[in-house]
């Protein structure tokens, strides 16, 4: 075949895969495959960390920057026309908790919190920062005050000889070390940095929830989900039907919206990963529990 | 130099040659692959624009945010089995007509067949794990090179009966 005819068989054969390939991308907008409109479901389901991820004495930790990219995903998704947070939630670290309620106060569409069995402290504080809250006529909620403690082993370093010698510039540099015991100063300077995060934290609820007072709440008690509806800190009893229902309302969807989960994808490795620290946890804790029965015996001897 | 020693060079030249064409090989696939990439992004490109938000990014940026977001799943499931198509007709026809990509053209190698003539059938199914590329992340095609190291020839130029010189 001369070089010209095959270069202009080649040419002829490209325009053809062209026009097919501009064919098939026509089809597809045709049939509006991708276009449907969807509510996006974004589970908070664990203590909320900067960072932290996987297990911690078999309570689920979440990172609060992976919740946040996700929320970023579905509010720049044209398709996604409103936003379901599926919490099940203690609370979580003071920045984490406050992170993720900005990021969720910051999304462009409408979105339900819908609190599953908890949804208290730092997970409410996230879920305040949507325009409705969902909640189990049972669920725990509320909590609305900030936790800040720790083990102090003065009294056993005394049992045992030990002591603890304190080197430092500027007296309240070790402030809370757990080898001795507070001074009423250093309670007070803790109790103060408490009382202000706590008083951002009631401000920033009474805001987002139009409360007219923080009398009610500001104990820190936790409610059920039928009290939290009388004290205004949830909107409607019920469960994710509710939550979905609430979000086509407000989106004025009129057909049946997909429901797409966002969360971070486990790679192989961090499934092995996951596996591992399990295993390694049921190791451990039954060779604890052994142990113990050993000891009973001996103590009995 | 003896006859052993001739029998050595030869095979040294041999393998030597192999190799070179291996590289050749992979040379014009990356060109086609290529191709057949530009191909896509301006074919899709309106496709990808009126589901996400596209500014400041390029459409391999977009495509990219879009693997990451679990609503497109099956917008790209369908870009993914339309690319493969692209792809199968693109190696298909041209090797079959022209027995050369365009990749191919320019490494200078051919494909020819065990048969007195190159068919449609063949050259289909010689180029089908290049196709599976788009939709299994290149596993099947994994598989065909892995082959080749052991048997000197891709398994699916040995199914086809056919090889590259």
């Amino acid at each position: 075949m001369k070089k010209i005819g095959r270069f202009g068989m080649l040419v002829l054969i490209l325009l053809f895969i062209i026009v097919i390939a501009f064919l098939f991308a026509q089809i597809i907008n045709f049939f509006g495959i991708g276009e449907q409109e969807t509510i996006a479901i974004i589970p908070i389901q664990g203590m909320i960390s900067l960072g932290g991820e996987g297990l911690l004495l078999q309570n689920q930790i979440v990172n609060s920057e992976t919740i946040i990219e996700e929320i970023q995903k579905a509010d720049s998704n044209k398709n996604v026309k409103g936003i379901v947070f599926d919490i099940n939630s203690p609370g979580g670290t003071v920045v984490a908790s406050k992170e993720l309620a900005d990021a969720i106060a910051k999304v462009n569409k409408p979105s339900v919190a819908l609190i599953r069995e908890v949804g208290a402290s730092g997970a409410y504080w996230a879920a305040a920062s949507t325009d409705k809250i969902v909640a189990n006529k049972y669920s725990m909620t509320g909590s609305i005050g900030v936790l800040g403690s720790y083990l102090q082993f003065s009294g056993l370093m005394e049992k045992y000889g030990v002591t603890y010698e304190q080197i430092i510039s500027g007296e309240l540099k070790d402030i809370g070390n757990p080898y001795a015991e507070l001074t009423d100063e250093e309670r007070n300077i803790l109790q103060r940095k408490i009382n202000i995060i706590h008083q951002g934290f009631l401000e920033d609820i009474k805001e987002k929830r139009g409360l007219k007072s923080l009398e009610q709440i500001k104990s820190g008690e936790f409610y059920l989900g039928s009290e939290a509806l009388e004290l205004g800190l949830v909107d409607v009893l019920g469960g994710k039907e509710e939550a979905v229902a609430l979000v086509k309302e407000m989106a004025g969807i009129e057909e049946e919206p997909q429901l797409v989960v966002y969360e971070e994808r486990e790679s192989l490795f961090d499934k092995l990963n996951r596996l591992s620290t399990l295993t390694g946890y049921s190791i451990g804790l039954g060779i604890g529990k052994k142990l113990d029965v050993e000891k009973n015996f001996n103590l009995v001897a | 130099m003896s006859k052993k020693e001739i029998k050595e060079a030869e095979k040294l030249i041999g393998l030597k040659e192999k190799r070179f064409i291996f590289l050749r090989r992979c040379g014009a696939f990356i060109i086609d692959y290529l191709i057949i990439n530009i191909i896509i992004s301006l074919a899709f490109k309106s496709v990808i624009s009126n589901r996400a938000d596209l500014e400041g990014l390029g459409f391999w940026a977009a495509y990219n945010s879009m693997i990451a977001d679990p609503s497109f799943s099956s917008l790209l499931l369908a870009m993914s089995i339309s690319s493969a198509c692209l792809a199968i007709l693109y190696f298909a026809i041209i090797e079959f007509k022209l027995k050369q990509t365009l990749g191919k053209i320019i490494f200078k190698i051919n494909v020819k067949s065990d048969a007195k003539e190159l068919s449609m059938k063949q050259s289909f199914l010689r180029n089908l794990p290049k196709a599976l590329v788009f939709i299994d992340s290149g596993l099947v095609l994994l598989i065909d090179l892995i082959y080749m190291l052991f048997k000197k020839k891709r398994l699916f130029d040995f199914l086809a009966r056919t090889d590259v010189e």
